[in-house]
């Protein structure tokens, strides 16, 4: 490391890193250059010369933003000639910006208003036309829109580039750029193609003038107006840390709320648009209770009453055995403890587990596993990422960012292990192609040749990529195995767990095994793993069998989730008592003989834990909890007290509380720093290498049945997202990939309406035609409940078999 | 100009296109390179043949666009068979070079940007040429104009008219 330089910014000595810029030496002094194109996490352009400053011996202002310090150098950013150009700079931005704060969504959070008002010329001495980008002459504004969120109004524009940056640099996407030249000069993306990657957001929040706007924003209501709860996005496990904003109880934005070590000042479009599930119109504010065979509105002590008096009955005749409770990756920790602490300590049952969606529970031992190895933050320093399994570009975007950075400015290489392409912006990585359900097949292929033992010939891949991976391990890269959402469903999850692990040791590898949902590893460590005896599958057998009677779910839908919907359906028809805790009225809900509308983000307080296993803070909107929902321990909490036990709870705190006492460093728990603590949840012994069994790859049952496979979307998860009119605007309709050749046996052709199929059900969807998946392989996208997935889906085998046929 | 199908690229542009894309270290660095062999094919930037190119290249579409934008010397759409630039930079500026437009505009019976029903002419304004000296200035094909008046832009016109009526 070279030696620190020693330079003087308004007459004080300060001493920085080489490289660092003059803007970045001037903060350290408290300094403030007024900046509007420059961020420290974007290339510098030094577009706008709003930081110009005097460098002694210098004959020009040099633009603070772009020039690296030197030694000895001497910098003014206060002198006259440096204030006059400031003025200069402004008034030239000022002659073609439109002036329309008063109707512009950024006025009252601006930086060209702010910095006018801090360095600006008070008067303009343009009296000149401004250029005026006329979009739509029928318009009243000159908004083009660029996407179906995105909006430009380019006469606002000062010419920044920071969203092209972001775009670029940051989601390695290619939408816009910048068209024309001199006065004339526009961002603009290519009209046929809508601006939509998962990040398109913020180059909202970061552009410095009103130029890009929401779409689910615009015109909507004052910046000042707004009140701020500190928050944590829950739609993915990244945690990215966000205000909430918001006005007489509805939500108006997500915005940002940086956190260096977590999200870095990034939101993506799922986290920062996804607000609206809160306001959804048919959200549910109301308990209901089941008379005779319809579900009808009650007050909330009615409801309480009903199910307290179950409950009490069944304390009173010892039958706790016969109660389940089946709760939400989604849920706080909080409402995990508390639903934990309640059904085995009061009810006193076993049977409490939260994975809904999935027959195959993840086992104890694995669970452990579940989560990133290290920090987010560390992995920019990672050099080979093999991906397996998992496409994390969809299942955590801003951590993903890093990946990205990593490859795009480290040029570390991404090797991308599955059954159908994924794909990382437009970086370059690797696809290696195998069969479905191969991903320990192809892992041991890697292993094999590391340990120059003769690979099987079980299946072919990619010699190149191969070689070219061994090569770096061998090198000693800082190989990355990150596995994801495929693994938790996947056919032969013990075998891929045991090829992973032999890799790591050979490799000296990091692992990391990402779940898809927000509060996967808070919620099994707070409380709700049940074990593989005491799974919701086996909750359902024993419904189906009369072992369970009563069943209470929090904040999970399994009639949309749970595989093979019509044993779901037919079996929580058998139950004597189901009670639902429930933001709408989905078809568990309709099922049940109570339902309590429940509490969403920022509804309350609590805290959530990260892939990382940091455990972060949410605060409710306001401090007068809203009345008409509960979250799953405001609920549990009264029926205590119901029963004649005592209320438990009344504040999130003192759960919290609770746990810090109880549960072995969990002291911090009681006082939660605000940027949230690192807790090592990942259990290093379950690291040790197991035998390798793999079992033999799935074949098709007959030359027309495909192997079906599910993939979400960046905006679009399920059932939860489906809510969000914004979300929905978003993304993409629902589709069935399939190969050409199966396309042109089966006679489907691109865009065609096709009925997929098992022997008893059936969906429709659109059918896309694409070599990004396997012959014999079909990938449904996007799936929406209208047309439910899991209908499709055995709770016996992880494998779906279908057929498709052109309607 | 080489007649090809519209949209398609011909074999030669695709070979000069190929060469560009190994000779620079960084592709990129190719994008003007290749404007000019759709140019030269084309006598204008055609989309569809531009959007081959950038498959060929493995760069996004958008920035052939945005670099194709920033020139005057690449029109995105037909031209006619005398593409007529006129500068309006500033010392042509000066010098009248908006009352020429206006009157090219009169005689020709055409907008800027617009081409002549017979397919002769076609207009266009553009920055600076680098003939300031001897502004106001015009270009047509590659040939320029300098020290323009009306009379003798209208004598300019009437030449190039008789040369295509005389073959």
């Amino acid at each position: 490391m070279a030696d620190n330089i020693t330079l003087t910014i308004d007459g004080k000595m300060v001493e920085v890193p080489p490289g660092t810029l003059i803007v970045e030496a001037a903060q350290r002094l408290g300094i403030t250059i007024p900046t509007f194109c420059y961020d420290e996490r974007l290339r510098s352009v030094g577009a706008c010369r709003m930081c110009l400053v005097e460098v002694e011996k210098m004959p020009k202002l040099v633009a603070s933003c772009a020039t690296p310090v030197a030694p000895s150098m001497v910098v003014h950013t206060k002198n006259d000639r440096v204030i006059k150009a400031r003025e200069g700079v402004l008034e030239f931005l000022l002659i073609n910006h439109p002036l329309d704060c008063p109707t512009c969504d950024k006025g009252g959070e601006c930086p060209l208003q702010d910095l006018t008002y801090a360095h600006g010329p008070a008067v303009s001495r343009y009296r000149e036309n401004k250029i005026r980008f006329i979009e739509d002459i029928n318009q009243k504004f000159d908004d083009k829109p660029l996407g179906p969120e995105i909006i430009l109004n380019r006469n606002r524009c000062i010419m920044c580039y920071k969203c092209v940056r972001i775009v670029r640099d940051l989601a390695g996407e290619a939408d816009l750029g910048v068209f024309k030249r001199g006065a004339f000069t526009n961002i603009s993306n290519l009209n046929e193609v809508a601006y939509a990657d998962e990040f398109s957001g913020n180059t909202v929040e970061y552009c410095p003038v009103g130029a890009l706007l929401s779409r689910s924003y615009r015109y909507s209501i004052r910046e000042w107006l707004l009140k701020k709860a500190t928050s944590v996005c829950n739609l993915c496990p990244v945690g990215c840390n966000m205000n909430v904003e918001w006005s007489a109880g509805r939500v108006y934005r997500h915005m940002s709320r940086r956190n260096r070590e977590v999200d870095d000042g990034w939101l993506c479009d799922r986290g920062r648009y996804g607000f609206d599930i809160f306001s959804a119109a048919d959200r549910l504010f109301k308990p209901h209770i089941r008379r005779g065979s319809t579900l009808e509105p009650c007050g909330f002590d009615e409801a309480l009453i009903v199910v307290s008096k179950h409950l009490r009955k069944i304390i009173d005749q010892n039958l706790g055995m016969q109660v389940a409770a089946v709760g939400s990756p989604t849920l706080s920790n909080e409402e995990a403890y508390a639903i934990r602490h309640f059904f085995d300590d009061v009810i006193k049952t076993p049977e409490i587990d939260f994975q809904t969606d999935m027959a195959h529970p993840v086992e104890s031992g694995i669970i452990d596993l579940v989560g990133l190895d290290g920090a987010i933050r560390d992995l920019e320093r990672d050099t080979v990422f093999v991906i397996v399994g998992a496409d994390p570009a969809v299942e955590q975007p801003v951590a993903t960012l890093l990946i990205k950075k990593a490859v795009s400015i480290r040029n570390a290489r991404a090797i991308f292990i599955g059954s159908y392409d994924k794909r990382l912006g437009h970086f370059p990585i690797t696809n290696i192609r195998i069969p479905y359900g191969a991903e320990g097949h192809a892992l041991e292929h890697i292993s094999n040749r590391l340990e120059n033992k003769a690979a099987s010939d079980d299946i072919r891949l990619n010699e190149e990529a191969l070689n070219e991976i061994e090569e770096l391990a061998r090198k000693g890269e800082r190989v990355h195995i990150i596995a994801g959402r495929n693994f938790f469903n996947h056919p032969d999850r013990a075998g891929f767990l045991a090829a992973m692990l032999r890799l790591r040791k050979l490799a000296n590898a990091r692992l990391s095994i990402l779940p898809p949902q927000s509060n996967f590893i808070g919620v099994s460590h707070f409380g709700l793993f049940g074990d593989v005896d005491h799974s919701f599958n086996k909750i359902l057998e024993r419904i189906d069998s009369g072992e369970i009677k009563t069943l209470f779910v929090f904040g999970s839908n399994p009639v949309d989730e749970f595989p093979d919907r019509k044993f779901v359906l037919d079996t929580l028809k058998k139950l004597e008592f189901l009670v639902v805790v429930a933001p709408f009225m989905h078809p568990t809900a309709s099922l049940a003989g109570a339902v309590f509308p429940q509490a969403m983000l920022p509804d309350y307080g609590g805290t959530f834990t990260n892939i990382e296993g940091r455990i972060q803070l949410f605060e409710p909107m306001s401090d007068r909890p809203h009345v008409a929902v509960r979250p799953a321990w405001g609920i549990l909490g009264e029926i205590a007290d119901l029963i004649n036990l005592g209320r438990i709870w009344y504040h999130d705190r003192e759960i919290r509380d609770e746990i810090a006492r109880q549960l072995k460093g969990m002291a911090v728990l009681a006082h939660m720093p605000s940027d949230g603590f690192l807790f090592p949840f990942r259990s290093q012994e379950e690291l040790e290498t197991r035998p390798v069994n793999l079992k033999t790859l799935p074949a098709r049952k007959n030359e027309h049945s495909y192997i079906l496979q599910f993939a979400q979307s960046v905006h679009h998860q399920g059932w939860l997202t489906e809510k969000s009119n914004n979300l929905m605007r978003i993304s993409g309709r629902e589709a069935i990939l399939i190969h050409p050749e199966d396309a042109a046996r089966d006679g489907i052709v691109e865009n065609q309406a096709v009925t997929v199929s098992n022997s008893d059900e059936s969906i429709t969807v659109t059918a896309r035609i694409t070599t990004h998946v396997n012959r014999g392989e079909a990938l449904l996208v996007n799936s929406f409940t209208g047309q439910p997935a899991n209908k499709l889906m055995s709770r016996d085998s992880s494998i779906t078999y279908v057929s498709v046929k052109g309607i | 100009m080489e007649q090809t199908t519209k949209g398609q690229l011909s074999k030669d542009s695709i070979t000069e296109i190929l060469r560009l894309k190994a000779a620079y270290p960084h592709r990129k660095s190719a994008i003007l390179m290749v404007l000019h062999v759709v140019f030269d094919q084309y006598g204008y930037i055609d989309r569809e043949a531009l959007s081959q190119a950038a498959e060929l290249m493995e760069l996004p579409l958008v920035d052939f666009e945005q670099a194709a934008s920033f020139y005057t010397l690449f029109p995105n759409q037909p031209v006619g068979k005398y593409h007529i630039q006129v500068c309006r930079t500033l010392s042509c500026h000066l010098r009248g070079a908006k009352e020429l437009v206006d009157m090219l505009r009169e005689h020709l019976g055409i907008g800027v940007g617009e081409v002549t029903s017979d397919g002769l002419f076609s207009l266009a304004e553009v920055e600076c040429l680098g003939s300031c000296g001897t502004a106001p200035m015009m270009q047509i094909n590659d040939a320029y104009y300098e020290n323009l008046t009306r009379s003798r832009i209208i004598s300019i016109l009437d030449e190039l008219k008789t040369k295509v009526r005389n073959g």
